[in-house]
């Protein structure tokens, strides 16, 4: 019985071992110092906070890295802009943003493309009123529509 | 039949049993010296057997004796829980790396759009958007 419950032991350990492996160990890890300069040049906007950044955060922007000469000129402007804010929002803001895009991904491109006039609208609401829309909790679509004629 | 040879013993002591108990139920007269006889063998199988082992022990016991000996208890048990070890690490991997480029993929487009990152990341405008959507 006891050899039985090593066994099993072994085992379990063995396969934690190697569900663990892939992340423990590896290139997980580049210091900022053995980035390439392409690397750096792209990711010029996260060197102060890269070193502290947990390791699939810094395989995430190596791929990015890896897009960013692919990217048009105007692309590449966008994302020397955003990386560092987006770098430094909280994981829920960014697990937010991700599910909000691929909410508006999925709708019809027309509908996209009007995605830009109705941030326009929204803007020129009165500052109140978004503050109101931001504290409401998003509601379910039928309660919603019960209330609004 | 070797004397160590302990499932088929087993086997045939079972078998002498169900005989032995249609024997009975056919009535069976005994006399005195068969009786005794029985005795003497009920007393020394009682002798012979070990005090049992209770409950999971037991069962464990029967199972390794099933599978023919502690020698095949690697083999039969290790192979299947080694084999669900590495499909459960392999999925995980899997999934876990198709998650990273799933991310990888919308950062990338989320980075690059051509609409501000304030779009996707103002609640009111979410929360609009669907008020709006709702009351066409």
């Amino acid at each position: 019985m006891r050899r039985v419950l090593v066994l099993l032991a072994l085992c379990l350990a063995a396969g934690a071992v190697a569900a663990a492996g892939p992340r423990a160990k590896g290139p997980a890890k580049p210091a900022w110092a053995q980035l390439t300069a392409q690397q750096q040049q792209a990711l010029a906007p996260l060197k102060n906070d890269w070193d502290n950044m947990e390791p699939q955060r810094r395989q995430k922007w190596l791929g990015i890295a890896k897009r960013y000469p692919k990217m048009k000129p105007e692309e590449q402007e966008r994302v020397e802009k955003r990386m560092q804010r987006w770098a430094n929002l909280s994981p829920e803001q960014r697990n937010l943003a991700r599910e909000n895009y691929k909410n508006i991904a999925r709708v019809p491109p027309e509908k996209r493309a009007s995605l830009r006039e109705q941030w326009a609208q929204y803007q020129a609401l009165p500052a109140p009123e978004r503050a109101r829309l931001e504290a409401t909790a998003p509601a379910p679509k039928r309660a919603r529509k019960k209330k609004t004629p | 039949m070797s004397r160590d040879d302990v499932p088929n013993k087993a086997m045939n002591e079972h078998q002498f049993g169900d005989r032995i108990a249609h024997l009975l139920n056919q009535g069976l007269r005994l006399d005195a010296h068969e009786l005794a006889r029985l005795r003497d063998a009920r007393e020394q199988a009682l002798e012979r057997l070990q005090p049992e082992p209770a409950g999971a022990l037991a069962w464990a016991g029967r199972l390794v004796g099933s599978w023919g000996g502690w020698g095949m208890v690697s083999l039969r048990l290790a192979a299947p829980v080694v084999a669900l070890g590495i499909a459960v690490s392999a999925v995980y991997t899997w999934q876990q790396k198709q998650r990273a480029a799933e991310v990888e993929e919308i950062d990338a487009l989320l980075l690059t759009d051509d609409l501000p990152l304030d779009v996707y990341l103002d609640r009111g405008f979410q929360n609009w958007l669907k008020k709006t959507a709702a009351e066409q």
